[in-house]
């Protein structure tokens, strides 16, 4: 073993690291977990604005900010219950989680008895209620920076980030498949609370009211649904996998004020992608977001230099060859919503047309 | 007192009169038809027996009880069910869920209900598992009574069962509705097709202009040569 890893750095000192397996590697990492966990998030988030609108009929702007709403909840706890995470060996942050999950959804039914409910019960148009929602989106983005100031925070101070490299079987591979601990538990989590939301929306019979409303609020009335416990239940899973969402994302990079902002586009685009008022739709758009987004930036060069030699000559390959500069990938999910908008409206899983 | 009567109903869109004072009613194991021509106000008055438009003036007693006050939601639970003209099913769900969420308020067990539902409408069985915006019109509003009926109602609403289906379709609707009715539910049904739809009536109501022109037995609004000329095309 101890001759195999010296072997390994002689041979990466000898050869740099240009193997194709190490390119492959490299993709691995910057295409493959990025994409997962960003196109979790964006999923995450996306359910929500899907449900709501689904239910509700109007476009919720401020449920980018319901993630950094939880995602500054968690970080306050975990500054209270400091070292809480030591006793069972996870991050204290992601402790948190599901008690500021629970403040989150809590706040969040608060937001809608003081501002959409008096709106609904005028019967206003939905434009109404999604200029309102634009309201509360400055209200909270001003309270955070009020309580929390602007500067990013990070869960990982007095804390340990376990960083774990999965080392490549094979003798000529040097790098090694990296991924963090809150990278785990965020895929993990998300496929948790995904699982859940099929089996509750498939089998239960709130969840079955939640699509029956969603289809058909007027038959929804007239079969004698209650319409207002689907509004709270709707209310609870979008807030709740909003600041779940909001809480992995800030563990897994910092947690900035202005988080929601540039998660705002995104998610709009993965529930439009997936078809607005359809779940499933929204986790597939979030992924499919994600995805685009880490492929854009992708450095392509890395892949193409491995084939260099059999390349003919006038073909050079630059040092850095993206599709999308870094800075400007937030053009990613634009496009991708300019272009669903436009050639197919309904989104892949065919939801409502605007 | 009959099961479902309204009595000098006035009622209208935002101010615009529709009804000028109707009168219908329905018994037990009785069909109700209400005809007229368009714009009579066939579809409003229906609407206003199941409380989903305010009654300007005049009141709606179901059981002896004045519900002119009373939501869709608690008609529902007092036994009353209604099937809209259009969008009557739940599109994105499969048929066996459309009838479940017609017996979403029933917190007893109604699987005897959905068994008798496929029996009345056998189509519907084999497609339990398949979505029921993708069936054939006639299906689809199969799976819109059925769903209408899962609450084991007193009285049934129907707004205009037959338009748009094929004659086959209209005939087994019209079978399934006297079926209904014959298991002891009161049936109220406006419909286009007045002649057809008298044919089955106990009671006919002819809608005019907002108010009843002529409430009579089916058989004698059909044998009454003013009716047959003004409204069943000769």
């Amino acid at each position: 073993m101890k001759t195999c890893l010296a072997t390994r750095k002689l041979r990466k000192a000898f050869l740099g690291d240009s193997h194709p397996l190490n390119e492959l590697v490299f993709f691995v990492n910057k295409v493959l977990i990025a994409g997962t966990v960003i196109g979790s998030i964006y999923a995450l988030g996306a359910i929500g604005v899907t449900l709501v609108f689904g239910i509700l009929r109007f476009a919720h702007f401020a449920q980018g900010d319901l993630m950094t709403v939880g995602a500054f909840i968690a970080f306050l706890l975990a500054s209270i219950f400091s070292g809480a995470g030591s006793y069972v060996g996870l991050p204290t942050g992601f402790v948190v989680l599901p008690l500021a999950v629970l403040i989150t959804v809590a706040l969040t039914l608060g937001l809608d008895r003081l501002f959409y409910q008096p709106l609904r019960l005028k019967s206003c148009k939905p434009i109404i209620l999604m200029i309102a929602s634009l309201g509360v989106t400055l209200m909270i983005q001003g309270l955070v920076r009020l309580f929390a100031g602007t500067s990013p925070r990070n869960f990982f101070i007095t804390e340990k980030k376990d960083i774990f490299h999965l080392e490549i079987p094979f003798d000529l591979a040097t790098r090694d498949i990296v991924i963090t601990e809150p990278q785990i538990l965020l895929i993990l989590s998300t496929v948790v609370a995904v699982v859940a939301l099929h089996r509750f929306l498939a089998y239960s019979r709130l969840g079955k009211a939640m699509r029956a409303m969603s289809d058909n609020a007027d038959l929804a009335l007239v079969s004698g649904i209650n319409t207002n416990t689907v509004i709270v239940t709707t209310w609870v899973i979008s807030g709740g996998l909003a600041a779940a969402g909001g809480i992995l994302l800030s563990l897994d990079v910092v947690l900035k004020p202005d988080l929601s902002f540039n998660l705002l586009l995104p998610i709009f685009a993965a529930a439009i992608v997936g078809g607005i008022g359809r779940p499933y739709g929204a986790i597939a758009g979030g992924l499919l977001v994600g995805f685009a987004e880490t492929l854009a930036i992708f450095n392509w060069a890395l892949l193409l230099r491995p084939f260099s030699s059999i390349l003919p000559d006038w073909i050079d390959i630059p040092m850095r060859f993206a599709i999308v500069p870094t800075e400007y990938k937030i053009i990613v999910p634009f496009v991708i919503l300019v272009a669903v908008l436009v050639w197919r409206p309904t989104g892949i899983f065919r939801g409502r047309q605007f | 007192m009959p099961l479902l009567s309204a009595t000098d109903i006035h009622a209208g869109y935002s101010g615009v009169n529709i009804l000028n004072g109707v009168n219908v009613e329905v018994e037990s194991g009785r069909i109700g038809v209400i005809v007229g021509p368009n714009g009579a106000g066939k579809s409003t008055a229906l609407k206003c027996l199941f409380g989903l438009l305010e009654l300007a003036q005049g009141s709606v007693f179901f059981k002896d009880i004045d519900i002119s006050r009373v939501s869709p939601d608690r008609r529902v639970r007092m036994g009353m069910a209604y099937v809209p003209q259009e969008m009557n099913i739940f599109q994105t769900m499969t048929v066996q869920e459309n009838l479940e969420m017609g017996a979403y308020i029933r917190r007893d067990n109604h699987s005897d209900t959905l068994e008798r539902m496929f029996h009345l409408f056998p189509p519907l069985r084999d497609k339990r598992r398949e979505i029921a915006g993708n069936l054939s019109g006639g299906q689809r509003q199969m799976v819109a009574i059925a769903r209408a009926l899962m609450i084991d109602p007193q009285v049934l609403l129907l707004d205009e069962p037959t338009v748009g289906l094929s004659p086959a379709y209209v005939e087994d609707i019209i079978e399934r509705v006297i079926a209904i009715s014959e298991s002891g539910v009161g049936v109220l049904i406006v419909e286009q097709n007045a002649r057809r739809a008298l044919e089955i009536a106990h009671t006919g109501f002819v809608l005019a202009g907002g108010r009843n022109l002529y409430t009579d037995t089916g058989e004698n609004l059909l044998g009454d040569p003013e009716v047959a000329q003004s409204f069943l095309g000769g």
